[in-house]
């Protein structure tokens, strides 16, 4: 981060190279729009090189800060954004005469990410950064703003909501035909 | 505290830790790992439930991200250069050729003190003008208006 502050080209580079991946991730994740994401991407590198020179090291991981920048933005745009319906093939999980395997991974990866952009943001936002993100507690709630007991709630809250939306893949998945069959262990708490 | 109520408490816990972190111990936070995992093993309704969420855990890893496209590093690194964010870092170099012992805050900090202290200082100190005689007045007050006409002495 010295050498970013100091105007190194070289370590921009090297910034990019080690974080794009997770950055645009977690944008990709929480906005559920590819170029949505890139945007949230290139913006939070720019608004990293402009902050680097006020970077402390023993504040916070590079990664974490980075995170922090991306998810701020996700959530900003969230909240500009008006709500969109879900993807039409979020409700038809017997889509499932396809012979491509491939391709039905491609439909099922659809309709979880839908599951997860159904999500309230916040919800969304823990189960990104702690599940997807491989974040610890500290380093997620730090990003989010909030304990690390308020953390596990809305992870458990969305784990529990997902479970609720996701009922019918999960059946798929087991094998099982019934997949409406109600679950009292799923009650989902909005 | 009994053994009971420490297990039962441990068990709680390891609740709390499987719905909202899920299956996989890697997930758990550090602290609790141990604890839960023993509980686990000691209660088959629990494992049941990490049996469940692993379920869970699986189906959300069927929900991959692309990589990022070398278009969108290249966009990146361009917008970088364009931006003129490496202008920060300039500005920083001539800085540190100029106070090369640390912060620049340090070096502008002390400028700024010496100003105030110099405004401060003449502010509030007056020259002694007590033991002047009237002609030595009449000539400073002539120097300092521009009368370039001087009494004897001061030509």
């Amino acid at each position: 981060m010295a050498a970013l502050a100091g105007g190194d080209p070289n370590a921009g580079r090297a910034l990019v190279d080690a974080h794009l991946s997770h950055v645009l991730a977690v944008a990709r994740r929480m906005l559920g729009d590819q170029a949505e994401a890139e945007d949230v991407a290139q913006d939070t590198f720019m608004r990293a090189w402009k902050a680097a020179d006020r970077w402390k090291p023993g504040q916070a991981k590079v990664s974490t800060w980075l995170h922090r920048i991306a998810m701020n933005q996700c959530l900003d745009r969230l909240r500009k954004k008006k709500p969109e319906p879900l993807a039409s093939d979020f409700d038809a999980p017997s889509d499932r005469l396809d012979p491509e395997a491939e391709l039905y991974q491609q439909q099922l990866g659809r309709r979880i990410d839908g599951a997860i952009q159904a999500l309230p943001e916040r919800q969304r936002a823990a189960i990104v950064l702690s599940h997807y993100q491989h974040l610890s507690n500290q380093e997620a709630s730090e990003i989010l703003g909030v304990s690390v007991e308020a953390l596990e709630s809305l992870l458990s809250r969305g784990r529990r909501a997902l479970k609720q939306s996701l009922r019918p893949e999960w059946s798929e998945l087991k094998g099982e035909g019934d997949s409406a069959s109600p679950d009292p262990t799923m009650s989902v708490k909005p | 505290m009994t053994d009971a109520s420490d297990f039962e408490k441990a068990k709680a816990r390891a609740q709390e830790v499987l719905d909202a972190y899920g299956a996989d111990e890697a997930r758990w936070p550090e602290v609790d790992r141990e604890t839960v995992r023993k509980v686990i093993a000691m209660d088959p309704l629990l494992a049941k439930r990490q049996a469940e969420e692993a379920e869970l855990d699986s189906l959300l890893s069927f929900a991959p991200v692309e990589a990022p496209s070398y278009a969108l590093q290249s966009r990146i690194l361009s917008a970088q250069k364009e931006e003129g964010v490496g202008g920060v870092g300039f500005v920083k170099q001539i800085l540190d050729l100029l106070w090369p012992y640390g912060s620049s805050a340090i070096p502008a900090g002390a400028l700024a003190a010496s100003i105030v202290l110099g405004m401060t200082s003449g502010a509030v100190t007056t020259i002694a003008t007590d033991s002047w005689s009237d002609e030595q007045s009449y000539d400073v007050l002539a120097l300092a208006l521009g009368d370039t006409t001087l009494t004897e002495e001061w030509q």
